[in-house]
């Protein structure tokens, strides 16, 4: 029974042909179910990137047409995280600073494909991690957006509710207070000494209720807990 | 000296009942009282000096029938006072912009309500 080789689909940016039957039996011999594409320009390469999902890109460091940090600029200006690996004929110590600096994952020499491979790998496996950290970030987004939003609602159903709520509680409180004040006047009729007491009672009473529901509209009067809610009535009670 | 004549229109009956005794012991006005929609037919039929108009009303509320008062010409030239339990000031100042002469928040002390109205009689 054979091995189940692993699928992988490579795009090539290089003029030379022959760079790429070199590509693929390395990749063969690393057993990998390879796919790749070898274009020379830009246009080729957008072309490809439109038309197929790549799981990599490999890119001749020397090109005519253009060069292998362009060639990583278009891959980031298709918001694809994709290993990139420039592959140079010979040694070029501040070439190959200057491609990784531009975000390429490693650099090669055309003559010692042995270690393209092994890169390869290292590099699918860090670019998984990365898309499995970005879609734990993306879930966790959500997660607090949809918790804010349901926290946001709950608020605007309280603070509705607080608004109605106050509304009924203003009503009657406008008969009452009205009426007492129209008794303590004396113009309805003198009361006696007690009378006036007890009228008195009822209206500092009938203010502590307006007030009450005056607080009710205030900001954040009822934006948290239980332990905010019993402050708040203490604070009327204490006037 | 004739006696000025303010038009109530609240359908709360102990409102109508505290108002009147404010209006009529404290200032010494005329008082008729109604419902809202008979609201719009006393005020063509009585011709109040000034009407005393509760915002929220069950069957229409005060804002329609303050815009009802606006557009029949026997009644536009009356003045409005609302009368609200919507105490914030985005609230108050919506309905002063409507064209309410004032607008008096719920609960109201009899003193107060019997100046304001007779500050806009004067």
């Amino acid at each position: 029974m054979g091995t189940l080789l692993q699928p992988l689909r490579i795009l090539i940016v290089d003029t030379a042909e022959t760079e790429t039957f070199r590509i693929v039996r390395e990749f063969d011999l690393g057993s990998y179910d390879i796919l790749c594409q070898r274009v020379e320009t830009m246009a080729a390469m957008q072309e490809q990137l439109n038309q197929r999902t790549w799981d990599a890109v490999l890119s001749s460091h020397a090109l005519p047409n253009f060069s292998a940090i362009e060639a990583l600029q278009l891959l980031q200006a298709n918001h694809l995280d994709l290993p990139f690996i420039v592959l140079f004929d010979r040694f070029e110590e501040a070439a190959a600073i200057a491609v990784m600096q531009a975000g390429a994952h490693d650099c090669l020499l055309k003559g010692h494909l042995k270690r393209l491979v092994p890169t390869m790998a290292r590099e699918l496996h860090q670019a998984e991690i990365r898309r499995q950290k970005q879609q734990t970030e993306a879930t966790l987004l959500q997660l607090t957006m949809a918790e804010l939003t349901e926290r946001r609602l709950t608020e605007t159903l309280i603070c509705e509710l607080m608004t109605d709520l106050n509304h009924e509680l203003r009503t009657p409180l406008t008969s009452l207070q009205a009426a007492i004040e129209l008794l303590q006047t004396g113009r309805l009729g003198v009361l006696s000494e007690r009378g006036q007491h007890l009228l008195e009672i009822a209206a500092r009473n009938a203010d502590r209720l307006v007030q009450l529901t005056d607080r009710m509209l205030e900001p954040g009067a009822f934006a948290s807990t239980s332990i905010r809610s019993s402050h708040l009535m203490e604070s009327v009670r204490d006037r | 000296m004739t006696v000025k004549r303010v038009l109530v229109i609240d359908d709360e009956d102990d409102i109508r009942e505290v108002a009147q005794a404010s209006l009529e012991i404290m200032a010494g006005l005329e008082v008729i009282l109604a419902c809202s929609r008979e609201g719009l037919i006393k005020a063509e039929m009585e011709q109040p000096d000034v009407i005393l108009l509760d915002v929220m009303l069950p069957d229409m509320d005060g804002v329609t029938v303050f815009k009802q008062l606006r557009v029949n010409p026997a009644t536009q030239h009356i003045p409005v006072i609302f009368l609200t339990a919507k105490v914030q000031a985005f609230d108050q100042l919506y309905l002063k912009q409507l064209g309410a002469k004032a607008v008096i928040a719920k609960p109201f002390k009899p003193q107060q309500l019997a100046s304001q109205l007779l500050a806009i009689l004067d």
